[in-house]
């Protein structure tokens, strides 16, 4: 048995240290060009753009989904858009957003559905590769969980490090690139590009209310700095709307239950197949522009009714 | 929780050392500690399950005991039990099917019903555990085992770990004399069942999900791809499934070697089969042979002539098809294969190839390749089914393939990644056959070979798993 452990133990070490040693070699070229480093930028507007903001919250149903020039011209705010990805998950979101907030601030919160059917602290690839690559400080905004968590993610990333094509001869991505933002935070790289298509798909799991704890902790605290929060819905296409109709209705019912500032319903922001670019929530130009009008017509429209 | 998870990678080794380190000296303690680890294993899913996990345990054993202590009361205890592990396969698994299949079998006579449908989620491993429970009651009753009197011993066999949510199906004389005895701790044993672990999750993490991912994008999406893509698709499905299963089965049997238990083996290289009898002598070994012994005998087997086996080929075959799931699709698929069967059955040539083709060869002859490309083109056409959404997509997938837009290039999205599948496979089947007379491919493969060699071998190995690691993907057979 002590033989069987040793011999474990001595495959094991060079392995591991091989597999850590990834860790502490800093972002490789085709990783410095990732979509993922926009986090940078989008902190650096957080803290420089002037007063009045409305500042966009959520995943890659902003960054592919919104037009900011628009909502600059038609509401005379100076918008950011926030969104990157929704696998940094709703606590990375929320976290950051609260340090920039300011006095007169207006927070559109637009968590993708999933955000509603997994644990505050979820983890994933990007949040990990957002940790080590791109803002290694922002360890601090972490629970205990998600470290710990993220290290299942620490083997392949290593691996990434000593892989050739990581340095050489790479290709940078045509829309998921950090060049791919404009100056509000915005994806229009893909606004003249061929729709890519999508595999319409369902949600799973079940709805998490600590979630709804959590927007609210959110939303308490804003109202503390003196921001208002509002909260709307994703653009979804309609095919995996009909695979998720009962889920996302459901998290409408509990965001309405929970009394929270709703700019129009979930009905309205369901897409036409021909407005989608290549997932089930980006959108291409015809569809940007048609959900930033209805999310300008919604937000007039809670002005007017609570100026 | 899954065997590609991070969590089974901590929990694995906890138990290990608990089970050697503190629990080494007594017998009642080694399986008291398996069970726990089970039955957490099991909660980790969904602990409401556990309950009927312990309800139905406690019924086979109950039952098990009284039959062997009342001569008179024999088949009522025997009827009891197999009713009640019958009824709660066929309320969890089998209710909605059969209500909307009445209700769509009326429909077609002008008349409309609502059927009233259960919201029940599948318990995860309900179809395993319940077919272990069926074959210890059986051969109680058939006076082949004597009932056991420890209740830890019995819940241990029906739930140890590995085997619980997908097999291997084991039975209760193999496995519970092994349960009965102290493990003692086993060097070969155990480095054999990592070398095992190690392939399985090869076999899942690098075949299976890689093939999932074109298997998916093109089921998902069939209308929109030509004849020849749609065989593509077939094909990397054929072996998602293939790496899927027997790389879980392999993971569950040598888990259960590091704890000092052997399992059935549930595969051995079905797709080098000649023919479709050898091929189900391979595939889900575990399975066909319960079916072979529980219901293929017991209706009366071959002895009864012709007729009577033919008839018996094709109960168990629509019935072996059920069990994986209450859709017409996996019906069809079974019926297909009693179909490819048949000739055999008839012409009494179903034990044509009992042994390993091409053994102690390297090459087969070129009529081996022959029956081996044969066999594994109907088994491909039969996974369509078993892969589609239903009757109707299979039906529409089929016949774009034989349409004219086979003899079109397949539609490949991204060239390199789908060449770098294909050599993985290609190098995947050249191990498959270099070990094809081993338990498992990797048994003693490079086993010869200098240490820094097969240590280079197992990091590639290790690399590769990590490289190809997503997502933790579920295992296709833990819905059954």
């Amino acid at each position: 048995m002590k033989q069987f452990l040793k011999k474990i133990l001595f495959f094991l070490i060079p392995v591991t240290i091989f597999l850590f040693s990834g860790l502490f070699i800093p972002a490789t070229p085709r990783a410095s060009k990732s979509f993922l480093f926009a986090d940078t930028y989008k902190d650096s507007m957080l803290k420089n753009i002037p007063s009045p903001r409305m500042i966009f919250v959520g995943g890659s149903n902003l960054s592919f989904g919104l037009n900011s020039y628009e909502i600059k011209d038609s509401l005379n705010l100076n918008p950011i858009n926030t969104g990157v990805n929704v696998g940094l998950g709703l606590k990375y979101m929320l976290t950051n957003t609260l340090q920039y907030l300011k006095k007169g601030d207006t927070v559109i919160l637009i968590p993708e559905y999933e955000i509603f059917y997994e644990a505050y602290d979820a983890v994933s690839d990007e949040l990990f590769r957002t940790i080590v690559d791109v803002a290694p400080h922002k360890i601090k905004d972490l629970s205990f969980k998600q470290e710990i968590s993220l290290l299942q993610y620490v083997p392949k990333f290593s691996l990434t490090k000593f892989d050739p094509t990581e340095y050489f001869r790479f290709k940078e991505s045509d829309v998921y690139s950090v060049n791919s933002f404009d100056k509000f935070g915005d994806v229009n790289a893909h606004w003249n590009l061929p729709d890519r298509g999508y595999t319409p798909t369902g949600i799973d799991g079940k709805f998490n209310q600590n979630i709804i704890a959590k927007i609210k902790e959110f939303e308490n605290a804003a109202q503390n700095l003196g921001a208002v929060v509002f909260i709307t819905f994703p653009s979804l296409d309609e095919l995996s709307f009909n695979l998720s109709k009962e889920k996302v209705l459901q998290t409408q019912n509990i965001l309405r239950l929970n009394k929270f500032n709703l700019l129009g319903n979930a009905e309205r922001y369901i897409m036409p197949k021909e407005m989608m670019f290549n997932t089930k929530y980006h959108l291409n130009k015809k569809g940007v522009e048609y959900r930033t009008k209805l999310l300008i017509e919604d937000f007039k429209k809670a002005r007017m009714s609570n100026p | 929780m899954l065997f590609n998870s991070i969590n089974f990678a901590i929990f694995l080794p906890i138990v290990f050392l608990l089970y050697w380190f503190v629990t080494n000296k007594s017998l009642k303690l080694q399986n008291i500690l398996l069970l726990i680890a089970s039955y957490f294993f099991y909660a980790c899913w969904d602990w409401r399950f556990l309950l009927l996990l312990i309800f139905s345990t406690f019924l086979d054993y109950y039952t098990g005991i009284k039959m062997c202590e009342t001569k008179n009361w024999k088949r009522f205890w025997f009827w009891l039990s197999i009713c009640v592990n019958l009824g709660f396969l066929g309320i969890f698994k089998y209710y909605n099917f059969f209500a909307q299949s009445f209700a769509d079998a009326i429909s077609n006579v002008g008349l409309h019903v609502n059927p009233w449908t259960l919201k029940v989620i599948l318990p995860v491993g309900i179809s395993f555990y319940t077919f272990h429970g069926l074959s210890y009651v059986i051969d109680i009753y058939k006076g082949r085992i004597k009932a056991e009197r420890n209740f830890i011993d019995y819940s241990v066999f029906v739930s140890f770990f590995p085997l619980l949510v997908a097999g291997p199906i084991e039975r209760a004389t193999h496995l519970l004399p092994q349960i009965q005895k102290r493990r003692i701790f086993e060097y070969a044993k155990a480095v054999s069942g990592l070398r095992q672990i190690l392939w399985g999750l090869f076999k899942k993490i690098v075949i299976a999900d890689q093939c999932a991912e074109y298997a998916n994008l093109i089921f998902n999406n069939s209308a929109s791809y030509s004849g020849s893509t749609l065989v593509l698709g077939a094909l990397a499905f054929t072996f998602q499934i293939y790496g899927d299963f027997s790389g879980y089965s392999d993971i569950a049997i040598g888990t259960a070697k590091l704890f000092g238990i052997d399992l059935l083996k549930n595969f051995a290289y079905p797709y080098f089969s000649r023919d479709i009898a050898e091929f189900w002598r391979r595939w889900h070994i575990s399975l066909s042979t319960w079916f072979r012994d529980y219901l293929y005998i017991p209706l009366g087997g071959s002895k009864g002539g012709i007729l009577m086996k033919v008839r018996n080929t094709f109960i168990i075959f629509i019935v072996s098809g059920f069990w994986h799931g209450a859709n017409w699709t996996f019906i069809i698929w079974g019926f297909l294969n009693a179909l490819y069967i048949m000739p055999s059955i008839i012409f009494n040539t179903n034990r044509n190839n009992l042994d390993i083709v091409a053994q102690g060869k390297y090459f087969p002859t070129i009529k081996e390749v022959r029956q081996i490309l044969v066999t594994f083109c109907l088994t491909i056409f039969a996974w369509i089914f078993f892969r589609a959404n239903n009757f109707e997509h299979a039906i529409r997938y089929i016949s774009e393939i034989f349409s004219r837009s086979l003899f079109t290039a397949p539609y490949v999205e991204n060239k390199i990644l789908a060449a770098r599948t294909l050599g993985i496979i290609i190098v995947f089947i050249l191990i498959e056959w270099l070990g094809r007379e081993k338990h498992f491919a990797l048994e003693e493969f490079g086993f010869k070979w200098k240490w820094p060699f097969r240590y280079a071998m197992y990091y590639a190995i290790i690399i590769a798993i990590i490289w190809f690691s997503g997502k933790e993907q579920q295992f296709i057979y833990f819905q059954f």
